[in-house]
């Protein structure tokens, strides 16, 4: 069975990039935010089984919106895709609950490894 | 911090801003890019066509700005969202596109200050269209124009920034933005 993600980016291209990246490896893309209250909402609503989420974003951080989407649900899997490679970035958002980091730009097979690693096995 | 501490842009606080956008441009967009010699500046007036500007605060605070012309920005969003057509004009995907490209440039630069000991947190990126716009910095601000050639011309890179007020206290470091 496929797996189902939620992609959260301010940026359309960059949630389009995600988008094409996931569904070409086999996850269905149930949904995309383009703002941390839009991604709890569909959270609330899709329950995906992991969702992809940008740190900077205009209003509310991305490490906020991981905050309150691990506050409804412990056990969601949020694997964090953010331009800051400072090693204390993802220190901070392993503290909060994030299942994985991975820095902007990515390529296709660092995406996979860490689907592989927090998600399961048999991407790529 | 004005006055004789305020320590000038030196090389490698350039270079934590070339080698991301080197790398990035590379990794992202398909594009080689090569700097050229850094150029100090008192201010720009003479605007690309778009200019894509992000704040950086900490211990440093200043600004980042870069500069495409029409051309190079629409070939750079065509490699980012669609290799398959022509991006014929400066629309709402060319300002997504080159923001998000900027936002990755200066979040890996982040890092990159970050070994050299510099802590720094950036804003989300502003972006203007269009050329009758002229850019003023704070006069404590030091101005330095780096330009990266590529073979559809030029992306200028400016670093405006100065040191100013005590460093971040460690709370503040270890929860970003």
């Amino acid at each position: 069975m496929k797996k189902r993600a939620l992609v959260v980016d301010d940026s359309g291209m960059m949630r389009q990039m995600i988008r094409t990246l996931l569904e070409k490896n086999g996850v269905e893309v149930v949904g995309a935010a383009e703002n941390g209250k839009q991604a709890v909402e569909l959270y609330t609503e899709l329950k995906p089984d992991f969702v992809t989420m940008d740190m900077i974003m205009p209003q509310q951080s991305g490490l906020q919106t991981l905050k309150q989407i691990r506050q409804q649900d412990p056990r969601a899997v949020v694997i964090m895709i953010s331009s800051l490679s400072a090693e204390d970035s993802a220190a901070v958002c392993t503290e909060v609950g994030a299942s994985g980091y991975i820095v902007k730009p990515f390529t296709e097979e660092q995406v996979l490894a860490v689907l592989n690693e927090v998600v399961g096995p048999g991407f790529g | 911090m004005a006055g004789q501490s305020r320590p000038s842009i030196s090389n490698a606080h350039l270079n934590a801003f070339v080698q991301p956008a080197i790398h990035v441009l590379a990794t992202m967009v398909g594009i080689a890019a090569q700097a050229g010699p850094p150029r100090k500046h008192s201010a720009i007036t003479d605007a690309e066509a778009v200019t894509v500007m992000i704040g950086i605060k900490g211990d440093y605070t200043g600004t980042i700005l870069f500069r495409f012309s029409e051309r190079l920005a629409c070939r750079i969003v065509k490699n980012l969202i669609s290799p398959d057509r022509e991006i014929e004009e400066l629309n709402s995907d060319v300002q997504d596109a080159l923001g998000e490209l900027a936002n990755v440039i200066v979040g890996n630069a982040t890092g990159h200050l970050d070994a050299l000991g510099i802590q720094a947190l950036m804003t989300p990126p502003i972006i203007t269209m269009g050329t009758n716009v002229k850019f003023v910095f704070p006069e404590t601000d030091e101005l330095v124009v780096v330009p990266l050639a590529t073979q559809d011309g030029e992306i200028e890179m400016n670093v405006a920034f100065a040191m100013q007020g005590p460093p971040m206290a460690d709370d503040e470091r270890r929860h970003p933005r």
